[in-house]
């Protein structure tokens, strides 16, 4: 009866061949868009960090002023232009958010 | 073994570094031997897949790399988690079905088929690539006395099946 640790040291060893190039390709693709989203993750964090930090600013800015006695009178003799700094506010936060898809399309592409 | 492993090591820094040539190499030297095992493990069309997800979180943790260890048994230990998640997420159905089948013509894929996981792991380790029953105790996260007995209780059961065969 043949030898069963031989038959198995055989049977169970790898087996002998070229390495495999187009696993090896492919694995190297995988790795390479792998990297790529981490760095357009990490660019998106940085973003939003920013984009907070910003509206966190414009926010704190509104409230500071709408507080003040002079803005009180300012509301007072004039809504409209409580409403127009209102409304630059806003778009401001809008240009901010909007230069936003251009970046990530940079950091994937 | 000491040289290749520095050899490794350097590869895996410069991995991560981000230098995919340098991990390509690890992947073209390590692909045979994993592929084989995750094979070996009744893997069967999903060892591929496994062995790809393996090779990303190696890529992904190169810099946990330290030398200590070959980069095989790292490698493996890592396969060796997603093998088990793999498991663990198919529990319900399909991993009976994808657990090396009897009968499949194949004399040691039907002896592999009648034992468990980890006896399975240890006897293909140890007795098909070579390990060193410390390295598949650490592989297996196993107290070596157990791997031994292990290795033995697969060696006992497949001599079983090799007697009624022959």
């Amino acid at each position: 009866m043949p030898d069963l640790d031989a038959f198995l040291a055989t049977a169970l060893a790898p087996e002998d061949r070229e390495p495999d190039r187009l696993f090896v390709a492919r694995m190297q693709a995988q790795v390479r868009l792998d990297a790529r989203l981490t760095q357009a993750r990490r660019a998106m964090a940085r973003r939003l960090g920013l984009q907070l930090l910003g509206i966190a600013a414009v926010a704190a800015a509104v409230l500071i002023v709408a507080a003040s006695p002079a803005a009180g009178r300012l509301i007072a003799y004039s809504p409209e232009i409580f409403v127009l700094s209102l409304l630059a506010a806003f778009g401001f936060v809008v240009a901010m958010f909007s230069a936003a898809p251009q970046s990530r399309r940079g950091a994937l592409g | 073994m000491q040289r290749e492993n520095e050899e490794d090591l350097a590869l895996s820094r410069r991995s991560a570094a981000g230098d995919s040539a340098a991990f390509a190499m690890l992947v073209e030297k390590y692909e045979r031997p994993l592929r084989s095992f995750l094979t070996r493990m009744g893997a069967g069309e999903i060892a591929d897949d496994v062995a790809q997800e393996a090779f990303l979180k190696a890529w992904r943790a190169a810099g946990q790399y330290d030398g200590r260890a070959r980069y095989s048994t790292w490698l493996t230990r890592i396969a060796w988690r997603c093998r088990l998640d793999q498991l663990r997420r198919n529990r319900s159905v399909e991993a009976q079905d994808e657990a090396v089948t009897p009968s499949s013509g194949d004399e040691v894929q039907d002896m592999l088929a009648r034992l468990s996981d980890s006896e399975r792991a240890a006897l293909i380790l140890c007795d098909g690539h070579g390990w060193t029953h410390t390295e598949a105790a650490d592989l297996l996260s196993v107290p070596l006395g157990t791997l031994k007995s292990t290795v033995a209780r697969a060696k006992s059961k497949c001599r079983e099946m090799w007697s009624a065969h022959a």
